[in-house]
């Protein structure tokens, strides 16, 4: 498909109106300049999310691309990329074409780009699905983040594996969502604002046995801030 | 005695080990408790000498009765005492459990009186995690060399890995430096595991997660052929998932050890653990990597780099065409990015700017590739040439890696 370099797309940021972009695309037969969320001063066209032409697209992934691939272009839609619409809009065009072959062309600049995004996506849930720390505050398992990509939607499950019986809250307080686990329910909701409650006796106790433990595992004679600074992002790793 | 102070203590005597991986078994929570286990493994923290924090790493008791010479909880060391109660245990593991600070329970301990009596209060203190509280988190714990196989049955059935540390690098070592520890009793267990899983022990869940050992390096004056030797014999005779290094720390003034003074041998650690990962991963064997005419690393250049540039003759692969194996030969080709290889170029001939995009790291493995446009040195022609560029980019890591070490002060040899 040829690139419009005059052209760009404005869209609500949603996943529908990305892949409404994806469409649209195919009826202008041009992959446009960029696509953005906010007006530029730049020659642009707003596309309106439709539904049915988005549920079109995602048939025609599923059918032509395969789950791999559809993972692969929500996990880049989670991404903070400043790229990223222009890179799943390329990777399903270039997919569209070639069907489901096209995620092992791994060294295709389209897909390369695509799966590096995805996989960045991935490092960071996992990062920040390891290094949280949940305090207990009246009952329930709560955790502030601040992740660079929006995978919240992405950790949720692993906790609910692990704590069935507990009740918890993740909040974002980067992308303003909240994940809640509640009388055995895992739902997202945006939240403008969260801080957590006080914390009690016991909270306090747990803190200091663990900041003990913390404190005397380190091997002195060994000691390398820098090394432990670079797997201890404060991002996730804030109490 | 307080909870605080107990933990202070018995974390101390526990630190020195280096497994705290939680590894080897993956599942979710029963709905009657908590507590799930991935098969990779999580690391929940670093500690400030950057090492991971993934179990809560404590002992049972430091009230040992044995005395070997390079452990800081030897019954000749004048040093506090402590000794947990079971529901302490239960208590610190399912509230750090809880809040996500650890991943689960890594509990050693010292000879306390027997071996079979330390078994027996560890088994105690598990029983009261996985029974009463429900707890499905990761248990690593420590088969006590000299335990009976019946309570060595018991303990696995709740643990999902258990590690007998073989100590030394050599028996003599071991006699010397731990007089109240025979080779065949810390080898004992090993067997048992072994034996166990040969016969189903695993989907019985026994010791679903398999076993590993720690051998202490530089307390003793083995070579690193003999190190990486006696890993490659624990791998293919024990079937051990892993074996770590633990560069000596010195924690004792006796004349057969390390000075006090002495620094740990950091990048001899780092170069074993390279080697065992191209032992476990890239299909290399502990004689191809060192020999008796070699028997030391090569200070400057990790083992895979140095066995490329003495075997010119390999080298240039054909990223195009060649195996797996041979691909992992290569310098800069990792496990991953092999793999993305293999996929890739049956879409597509592979180029160097498509390798940069499949993740080989270029910079190294353009010596070592057919076809590589614009790179004059070749590995093939003059490997002397390509062994100081590869020295000059191990430099640069390496400084970063050993930030507070003095790299200078590390034993040299070679």
């Amino acid at each position: 498909m040829r690139e419009n370099k005059d052209i760009s797309y404005i869209y609500d940021g949603t996943y529908n109106g990305l892949l409404t972009c994806v469409f649209t695309c195919y009826e202008d037969k041009f992959i446009p300049a960029g696509v953005l969320t906010d007006a530029t001063l730049l020659p642009s066209k707003r596309i309106y999310t439709d539904k049915v032409k988005a549920a079109r697209v995602a048939r025609g992934v599923a059918r032509t691309m395969g789950s791999a691939a559809e993972n692969m272009i929500r996990n880049a839609y989670l991404s903070d990329f400043k790229d990223k619409e222009l890179a799943v809009i390329r990777f399903i065009v270039r997919g569209m074409a070639v069907g489901i072959s096209v995620c092992r062309d791994l060294a295709h600049p389209d897909v390369a780009r695509i799966s590096e995004i995805s996989r960045a996506v991935g490092r960071e849930a996992r990062m920040c699905l390891e290094r949280l720390k949940f305090s207990l505050i009246s009952g329930v398992l709560v955790s502030v983040v601040q992740p660079t990509h929006n995978i919240l939607p992405l950790i949720g499950r692993h906790f609910v594996g692990r704590f069935p019986n507990e009740d918890f809250f993740i909040y974002d307080n980067v992308h303003k969502l909240g994940v809640t686990y509640a009388k055995g329910k895992l739902s997202l909701a945006e939240i403008d604002d969260f801080t957590p409650g006080d914390i009690d006796d016991e909270e306090e106790l747990c803190r200091r046995l663990w900041k003990i433990f913390y404190d005397t595992v380190e091997i002195k004679p060994r000691r390398n801030e820098k090394l432990m600074k670079q797997h201890m992002p404060r991002r996730y790793a804030n109490m | 005695m307080t909870l605080e102070e107990k933990l202070k203590i018995l974390t101390d005597g526990a630190k020195y080990d280096a497994a705290c991986t939680s590894s080897g078994v993956s599942r979710i929570s029963g709905k009657d408790g908590m507590g799930s286990a991935s098969m990779g493994g999580i690391c929940h923290a670093f500690s400030g000498d950057g090492r991971c924090i993934s179990l809560l790493k404590i002992l049972l008791s430091n009230a040992c009765c044995y005395d070997c010479a390079y452990c800081v909880n030897r019954v000749s060391n004048d040093v506090p005492r402590a000794t947990f109660t079971p529901e302490e245990i239960a208590y610190l593991t399912i509230n750090l459990y809880k809040r996500y600070y650890i991943e689960g329970l890594f509990l050693s301990s010292g000879v306390l009186g027997s071996p079979d009596n330390t078994t027996q209060m560890m088994i105690k203190a598990l029983e009261l995690l996985r029974n009463k509280y429900k707890f499905y988190g990761y248990i690593h714990a420590k088969a006590i060399p000299g335990t009976s196989p019946h309570l060595l049955e018991v303990l696995g059935r709740l643990a999902d890995r258990l590690s007998s540390n073989i100590e030394l690098p050599s028996s003599r070592g071991l006699k010397l430096l731990a007089p109240d520890k025979e080779k065949r009793d810390v080898l004992a267990p090993m067997g048992y595991i072994r034996d166990r899983h040969l016969h189903g022990g695993a989907s019985e869940g026994f010791v679903r997660a398999g076993q590993s050992t720690q051998m202490i390096i530089g307390a003793t004056p083995e070579s690193d052929f003999q190190v990486i030797s006696l890993t490659q014999r624990l791998y293919d005779k024990y079937k051990l998932k892993r074996v770590f290094y633990s560069a000596y720390i010195p924690v004792a003034d006796n004349s057969l050890l390390p000075a006090l003074d002495s620094k740990p041998p950091l990048l001899r650690e780092h170069r074993l653990y390279q080697a065992d990962w191209l032992m476990r991963f890239y299909g290399f064997k502990a004689e191809e990597i060192l020999d008796e005419s070699r028997p030391y690393f090569n200070e400057f250049l990790d083992p895979k780099c140095n066995w490329a540039v003495n075997h010119p003759e390999v080298f240039p692969v054909d990223v195009n065409r060649a195996s797996y194996e041979l691909l992992l030969r290569v310098p800069g080709i990792g496990v991953k990015s092999a793999k993305r290889i293999v996929v890739a170029r049956k879409q597509r001939k592979l180029d160097l700017s498509s390798l940069k995009r499949l993740g080989v790291v270029v910079k190294r493995a353009k010596y070592f590739i057919d076809g590589a446009a614009g790179v004059k040195l070749r590995a093939a022609d003059d490997p002397a040439a390509v062994t100081v560029e590869l020295i000059r980019g191990e430099n640069a890591r390496q400084l970063s890696l050993f930030d507070d070490t003095d790299v200078g002060a590390l034993p040299i040899r070679g």
